[in-house]
């Protein structure tokens, strides 16, 4: 891992087009970043595609027995929905 | 696992599928997956089929029989979650406009029906004209990762 130190209002540039500023460290460990980047770069927080990754796992785990139970709580869903039918997990 | 036969102007292919055995397609009906799922970045090449009419499909990977989900198509369930497709992940699969494109999340079978829930905040965006397809990762953190399918009335079988 390539290591930089910055301080505040400083940047590091990545590829020639992605700048990335230190805008403010927090007391607790906080650090605000600002990212300039063409638009066609996807940026997200690496735990949210962590995230999405073990669920997708989870989703083929319970397609193929034994199923994963997990027990995470999840936000509070969008409104609406009508009464669906969903298979079984042995496949019916 | 897959058989080619090859015809004349169509090529059948046989997906040997990991809950219903081998079912016929034809190969231009396969979805090719520019952008993969997370965590299952070797497979490109999947079919979706239904087993019953309904908002639920399941989608075999053609190139690992051991790899197939369940989907949810949200808006046929009646689902009003706000899902926004940019116009660049509509150019990435090929499609003409949104009117084009088929949306499905993953579901999560859990054995505990109180368990099961879909991805609403990562679909599967796929092009209905080009058959290409990608995992979208939506930017609306109002869109839940874990949307409980207890809330919209699902009904065991």
């Amino acid at each position: 891992m390539l290591v930089l130190t910055r301080r505040i209002d400083e940047s590091i540039v990545i590829n020639g087009e992605i700048v990335v500023t230190v805008l403010e460290v927090g007391r607790n460990g906080q650090v605000r970043l600002g990212i300039e980047a063409p638009r066609h770069y996807q940026i997200y927080r690496h735990e949210l595609l962590l995230e999405i990754q073990r669920e997708n796992r989870d989703a083929l785990s319970s397609a193929a027995p034994p199923a994963v139970t997990t027990s995470a709580p999840g936000p509070a869903p969008p409104a609406g929905g009508a009464a669906t039918t969903l298979p079984t997990a042995d496949g019916s | 696992m897959l058989t080619m036969t090859k015809e004349p102007a169509v090529t059948t292919v046989t997906i040997n599928t990991l809950k219903h055995g081998a079912i016929e397609t034809n190969d231009d009906q396969l979805l090719t997956f520019s952008t993969p799922l997370l965590g299952f970045e070797r497979l490109k090449r999947f079919h979706i089929y239904q087993t019953r009419p309904g908002p639920t499909y399941w989608m075999q990977s053609a190139e690992e029989q051991r790899v197939a989900f369940c989907l949810l198509a949200p808006f046929q369930a009646g689902l009003e979650a706000r899902i926004v497709i940019s116009p660049a992940d509509v150019v990435d699969i090929g499609a003409t406009g949104v009117e084009d494109i088929d949306v499905y999340s993953l579901v999560v079978l859990d054995r505990d029906p109180a368990q099961r829930r879909t991805n609403l905040r990562a679909p599967i965006l796929a092009c209905r004209t080009t058959k290409r397809a990608k995992q979208v990762v939506l930017n609306d953190p109002q869109l839940p990762i874990r949307f409980f399918l207890r809330d919209i009335k699902v009904m065991e079988v």
